[in-house]
This record gives C-alpha cells, sequence and structure tokens, in this order.
C-alpha cells in the first residue's frame, strides 16, 4: 500500500476510495441476503396475529416485498445510489434522517470512549515501557489484561452498580437529563459511565500495543545517541520515541474505531443511550429491512473511510511513507 | 510441542493464564459432581438470595435457581463455544489467508476484499443477523461468532505468508520440482503458525490477547437474550456462566434494554419461562 517513491497522495486517496466500492457493496449484498433470508415476515410482524392472508398480501404487495429478491436488491441499490435509504416499513419514514439522528449518539458514545482508551492506553503503556519491569509496569499491565477480558456488559452493570445506584456520582442511562438539561455538559456527564464501560477494553489493547511498541524503538541505536548527545530523557521519549512508536499504534485506531461501533451496541443497550445500535437491534427483530441496511450501510461506510484517514495519517508521522 | 512446553516454562504470566483454564476446565468437567444442586432447579421460596446463604454460596438468582450450580454448569458451554469458535475461525481464517498470500492475484483481491466485508460490519449484528437467519442454537451460536472472527485470523495469516513466500527455502523447495500445494501446506503453512509473527500485521497486534475473544462475544450476545435453545425451545434449557452473571440485573429491568430476543422472539414468548420452568 505505502512505498516509498514519488509522491501522488491524492491518487493514492481516489484508489482507496475506488477499493471502498467493492467492500460496501459487498456489505450492502451481506446484510441484504442475511436479512431477506432469515425467518419472519415484516408484513405479518407488523399487521399481528389476527391479520388474515389476503391483509399480509396485500402488504407484501405494497411494500414490494412480492418481487423476487434481485428485483428487490436492484430497486435498494438503484435507490441508495441516488442517497435514499428508501422508508422504514413500521414506522412509514424516511431511513436516513432517522438513522443519522441515532447515528450522531452513537459517535458521540463513539468519540468519548475512543478518547478514553487513547488517554488511558497511551500514557499506561509509555510509562510502562519507560520503566519496564517496575511495579507500576507490573501493575498497569496486569490491569490491562484484565480489562481485555470483562465482558462490556459486564463492566457496564458493575459501574452503574457502584457510581449510579450507590455513589449516584453519574446517571445510569440516558443521554441528557429529562428536564432542562441538554447542554454539553449535560451530555458529557451522561457519557462517562458509558463512554469508560466501552473504552475499558480499547484502552487495555491500546496500553500493550504502546507498550510493546515503545519497547522496541526504545533499544534503538538513534535512541541511544540521542542520551549520549545529552538530550534530557523527556525530550528522548518526545521528540525519538514516541513519534517513531507511533505509527503501528495509528493502524490499530482504525480497527478499534470499527470494534467500537460494532461494541457500542451493547454499552447502548444496558445504558439506555439513544444511539443506532438499540435501534437496529429492534429493526432486526421487526425485520425492518430498509432500517437495517441502512444503518448498516451507514455504520460499514464510516468504518472504511476512518481506516483511509487513518493510512493517510501515517504520512504525517513518518515522512519516509510515500503514497504511489 | 517441545516449543510449546518451553515457551510455557519461560513465561510466568502464561503458565498462570494455562492455570487458570486449566482450574475453568477440571471446574466445569467436573460440574455434575462438584455443583450442589440442578441448575435450573427453582425454588421461589428462596429468590434473590444473598451470597452465603445457608446451602447457596453464591445466593440465587430471580427464580431460586442455585448460582454456583448455574457458573459451574455454564462454564462447560462457555468453554466448549470459545474454544470450538476459535478453532473454526482459526481454520477458516487460515485456510483463507493462505490461500490469499499464497495464489495472489485476483484470488487475493477476492479473498481480502470479502475479509475487509466482514470487518466492514458491525460484528455484533452480523452475529445476530446470523443467529436470525439460522435460527438459535448452540451450534449456529458457535458459527456466528466464529464467521465474526475470521477476519483476524485471516490477515495475520496472510501477512505472514507474504513474508514467507519470499525466503530462500521456498524458493529451493519450488527449484526441487516440490508441488504447489504441498509447497503451501507443508513449507509455508507450517512455517506461518510455527513463527505465529503477529507483528508482522500490526494491524492485528490488538489480537495477541488471542483466544479469550471468542468466548466475549459469546458473553455479549447471550447477555443480550439470545439463549440458545431455552428460547427455541428445542433443546434443554441451558445455563451459561453469563446467564447467572447477566441475570443479576433482570430484576432491575436493565435488560429491557438488553432484550435483543431478536430471533426467537416469538417462540420465546411462548416457551421461553415455560421452558425455563420446566
Amino acid at each position: 500500500m505505502a512505498a516509498v517513491g514519488g509522491g501522488g497522495l491524492p491518487a493514492y486517496a481516489l484508489r482507496r476510495l475506488l477499493l471502498a466500492i467493492p467492500v460496501l457493496f459487498g456489505v450492502s449484498v451481506l446484510v441484504f441476503a442475511v436479512l431477506h433470508l432469515a425467518p419472519g415476515d415484516p408484513a405479518a410482524i407488523m399487521l399481528g396475529a389476527q391479520a388474515t392472508k389476503e391483509d399480509v398480501e396485500r402488504l407484501h404487495r405494497d411494500l414490494g416485498l412480492d418481487q423476487p429478491l434481485v428485483v428487490q436488491y436492484l430497486r435498494w441499490m438503484g435507490q441508495v445510489v441516488q442517497g435514499d435509504l428508501g422508508r422504514s416499513i413500521p414506522l412509514g419514514r424516511a431511513v436516513l434522517p432517522e438513522v443519522l439522528l441515532r447515528f450522531k449518539a452513537t459517535l458521540v458514545l463513539t468519540a468519548g470512549a475512543l478518547a478514553i482508551a487513547l488517554v488511558l492506553g497511551l500514557a499506561a503503556g509509555i510509562i510502562s515501557a519507560v520503566k519496564q519491569y517496575s511495579w507500576l509496569d507490573r501493575l498497569s499491565m496486569g490491569v490491562a489484561v484484565t480489562g481485555v477480558s470483562l465482558p462490556v456488559f459486564w463492566t457496564g452493570i458493575m459501574l452503574i452498580i457502584v457510581f449510579a445506584l450507590q455513589l449516584r456520582w453519574f446517571p445510569s442511562s440516558g443521554m441528557s437529563s429529562p428536564y432542562g438539561g441538554s447542554g454539553v455538559a449535560d451530555v458529557l456527564w451522561h457519557l462517562v459511565l458509558p463512554a469508560i464501560t466501552l473504552g475499558t477494553a480499547s484502552a487495555a489493547a491500546l496500553a500493550r500495543l504502546t507498550r510493546s511498541s515503545v519497547l522496541e524503538i526504545i533499544r534503538q541505536d538513534y535512541v541511544r545517541s540521542a542520551r549520549a548527545k545529552g538530550l534530557a530523557e523527556r525530550a528522548v521519549i518526545a521528540r525519538h520515541v514516541l513519534k517513531n512508536a507511533i505509527n503501528p499504534i495509528i493502524t490499530v485506531l482504525g480497527v478499534q474505531v470499527g470494534f467500537l461501533l460494532g461494541g457500542a451496541i451493547l454499552t447502548e443497550t444496558v445504558f439506555s443511550w439513544p444511539g443506532l445500535g438499540s435501534m437496529m437491534v429492534r429493526a432486526i427483530q421487526a425485520r425492518d429491512y430498509p432500517l437495517v441496511q441502512g444503518g448498516v450501510l451507514l455504520i460499514a461506510t464510516t468504518f472504511v473511510v476512518v481506516n483511509l484517514a487513518v493510512d493517510l495519517l501515517y504520512a504525517i508521522f513518518d515522512p519516509r511513507i510515500r503514497y504511489d | 510441542m517441545t516449543d510449546v512446553v518451553r515457551i510455557f516454562r519461560r513465561s510466568s504470566a502464561a503458565l498462570f493464564g494455562l492455570g487458570l483454564v486449566a482450574v475453568m476446565a477440571v471446574l466445569a468437567v467436573l460440574a455434575p459432581w462438584l455443583a450442589p444442586r440442578d441448575p435450573d432447579a427453582i425454588d421461589t421460596a428462596r429468590r434473590l438470595a444473598p451470597i452465603l446463604t445457608a446451602g447457596y454460596p453464591l445466593g440465587t438468582d430471580e427464580f431460586g435457581r442455585d448460582l454456583l450450580s448455574r457458573l459451574l454448569y455454564g462454564a462447560r458451554i462457555s468453554l466448549v463455544v470459545g474454544l470450538t469458535a476459535t478453532a473454526l475461525a482459526a481454520l477458516a481464517g487460515s485456510l483463507c489467508g493462505l490461500l490469499a498470500g499464497f495464489v495472489g492475484r485476483w484470488v487475493d483481491q477476492l479473498i481480502m476484499r470479502s475479509i475487509d466485508t466482514l470487518m466492514a460490519f458491525p460484528y455484533f449484528l452480523l452475529a445476530v443477523a446470523i443467529i436470525a437467519a439460522l435460527g438459535p442454537g448452540l451450534v449456529n451460536g458457535m458459527v456466528a461468532v466464529a464467521v465474526v472472527n475470521i477476519p483476524f485470523y485471516g490477515r495475520i495469516v496472510r501477512a505472514t505468508v507474504l513474508a514467507v513466500k519470499q525466503t530462500e527455502y521456498v524458493e529451493s523447495a519450488r527449484a526441487l520440482g516440490v508441488s504447489e500445494l504441498r509447497l503451501a501446506l507443508t513449507h509455508v503453512l507450517r512455517n506461518c503458525l510455527a513463527s505465529g509473527d503477529r507483528r508482522r500485521d500490526p494491524q492485528y497486534r490488538r489480537d495477541d490477547h488471542g483466544a479469550g475473544r471468542p468466548l466475549l462475544p459469546r458473553s455479549r450476545r447471550s447477555a443480550a437474550h439470545l439463549r440458545l435453545g431455552q428460547h427455541a425451545g428445542r433443546e434443554p434449557p441451558v445455563s451459561q456462566c453469563r446467564a447467572a452473571r447477566g441475570g443479576a440485573p433482570r430484576h432491575r429491568d436493565l435488560s429491557h434494554g438488553v432484550g435483543l430476543q431478536s430471533a426467537g422472539r416469538r417462540t420465546a414468548r411462548r416457551a421461553g419461562p415455560a421452558a425455563s420452568m420446566r
């Protein structure tokens, strides 16, 4: 992907964007196939147990569900390329605004979790590497292994019991206070527990990666030279070690964002966070095909874009990298 | 094999982890003898007994079922699902990675784009959707968890294959006239597995916490009330580690939000509580 040679960042970005097309196409086929092949019928679910066969069939015709699957897929794709994700089956509303509204909440949660993961993970990783084999190193790596092992729903429930029910420091659910509260501070206050819950595993993984990455660099000759010429240790770490150790960490960030977006669903349900995940799960239950398909496409697009951005970030931290 | 022993001996952390898993495995295997009572026996008079109640060392859940027994029996399912799903994912992922890296060209493009597709798909929804399509059940659950984890193995193996392919011993084996299939399976794949050098693909360094991962999606999913079998009413009620762990908050109605009883929703209403009562 990245090679030493002539420049051409825009060309590289364009080529990567083109590569995203088959991936998103694959995602659309996969989500369409899995949903439509799953047993269950949105019309029957919508009309309930009392509906007659004729009612269900009429609704099928109205929704276009009586067409062959290929026709349904092509019709949906035709809408999607025009920027229209269709209409939700039970709600009857356009999918795009619904999904975008919910997605904003998911993004806030993901960003909060990512911030926590970055701050905790980088700090713990750097400290462990610089003070290798000290009690601080052992402690933070021990905590990291534990953090990686904890299931999201367990962490969430424990945090709720301790910090929401017992100590009453933070709210246990929702994104804003029911009365009056809608400012940034209120959202942040609601964000604390869910973001910690979602970010813990990522923080732990980042800490371990940062430690190994920094340790690899710290043994290089140029670090010894930097120390030998009398640079302060702080400057050696910041300028010579971290700048070189950061690339694998950035690489992982892209995957972590996907992991957080995918994992946000459980956190959202535990904390009643009004995000995309909880809506999607309800939509799968109702076999609301357009809503699920639209939501999955949105998340997949975000993942692809974030990973492209991550790949483009390399060049900033490692000027040796040229895209061609 | 001796390599494995040596690696384990050298690392106290690895030994500790191995010991932990071994203890869990022994407890799971011996569950029928160790568990004080039937994990599914309901005793409504003793609902929500606190920890250290006489006869119920870890207390009871909202149906009065013994939590210790449920944990012991649940460990069996968690371990079997975790290990099987990991093995499945590793097998399928390694094959994909080997094919992509060794054959290259359009095969590589096709496999890697498919893997990218799987990765771009939100994994939790993918698992829920697979369960919705295949129907609930232990085997389908394992398939779902395995599919979700294929990309991680696929990418690591492919990156390693690309590196091993360049080595001189592969070149000389090819010069000696070794068939491509044999070359791929014995010379390349074996060396990929042996070196296990995940660092070649820095994206997956995060995966160095290895086999524990698939256990978690499993628990995540079950937390979501996809309690396989129990809801479908096709298989006897099962307790999992998680069923015990996740049971506590349910009566606080937390799980109302967590209620992703996707596939067996209507069957659940019919068979769910009844199945538990059996």
